[in-house]
């Protein structure tokens, strides 16, 4: 009934552009079907139709976060806030046919319990992929890349993902002081090799940022001085 | 082809894929429900837009 009445239902679709669905649901008997997406054939589940079956096997257990006895109504909707803390849920109570409608109108109660603006999906897409992007980066030490990407999610706009990026960047920042700082201690050993590999990969992947540029200064001056010595 | 008409050309392309995908996204908010792929980037989601989560349980939860 879910799936062939309510999660089809062109009202709710359209509806659904102000909410972030998940899908607490075990099985593929539904079958999948092939669709196109960016003009490439993809096969995708045939209910849950920007997902892979196996996609939606993973957000199977979800529903045990809010229940906690061994029964309930199937479909259950629970709605949570924005920070995934449950407002209410309705459980059972969709008549064949007139489910998609309740599920609209507790859509728009939900709405009403979380007030400010609201941002689109596409808005949200848009901003999100550099930040994926950086902090798969970041995670690789490909800092280059990372400072690039997350430089450009922190001018998104949307303010929860600017704040993540500028952390993210921070975070790189740090990374970039404590190897310059470590640099210029080898130098002052003098332990010129060491310095020497810490200061190319600050003016090789951290020049954007300001120790990048610094470890490219100190480091022509040490090939100066070198080349002088010889 | 000159400088510039390859420059046109290209210009004209990308205006025309721009639209493209445009309505292509569009057509897709339309023509179903997103549903996203893990309950963190759900909550992220609905942070960032300030929009409620609908957690649709289905069946029986493994
Ligand atoms: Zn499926």
């Amino acid at each position: 009934m879910v799936e062939s009445s309510i999660i089809p239902d062109k009202t709710l679709i359209e509806a659904s552009a102000d909410m972030v669905a998940i899908a607490s649901v075990v099985g593929r008997e539904h079958g999948s079907a092939e669709s196109i997406e960016d003009g490439r054939t993809v096969t995708r589940c045939k209910v849950y139709r920007n997902l892979t079956c196996d996609e939606h096997q993973q957000t199977s257990s979800i529903g045990l976060k809010f229940l906690n006895s061994g029964s309930f109504s199937v479909p259950t909707v629970i709605w949570c806030d924005t920070l995934g803390k449950e407002m209410f849920r309705r459980g059972g109570n969709y008549g064949s046919g007139a489910g998609a409608d309740q599920i609209v109108r507790d859509l728009s109660r939900a709405l009403d319990r979380i007030p400010g603006e609201r941002r689109s999906r596409a808005e949200y897409e848009t901003h999100v992929q550099p930040l994926d992007e950086g902090e798969r980066a970041f995670t690789e030490r490909r800092w280059n890349d990372a400072i690039k990407m997350l430089t450009s999610a922190k001018n998104g706009p949307l303010p929860a993902l600017t704040k993540a990026a500028d952390e993210k960047l921070s975070e790189i920042r740090k990374i970039g002081e404590r190897l310059l700082l470590e640099a210029q201690a080898y130098l002052e050993i003098p332990e010129v090799e060491s310095a020497r590999e810490r200061l190319k990969l600050l003016s090789e992947q951290f020049i954007a940022l300001e120790c990048g540029r610094k470890a490219a200064e100190l480091l022509k001056s040490l090939d100066e001085a070198q080349s002088k010595k010889r | 082809m000159t400088r510039l008409a390859v420059l046109i050309a290209s210009a004209a392309a990308a205006v025309c894929s721009a639209q493209e995908s445009d309505e292509t996204s569009k057509k897709s908010d339309l023509s179903h429900i997103v549903w996203a792929r893990s309950w963190e980037a759900a909550v992220r989601e609905a942070a960032a837009r300030n929009v409620p989560i609908m957690v649709m349980i289905v069946s029986n939860t493994g």
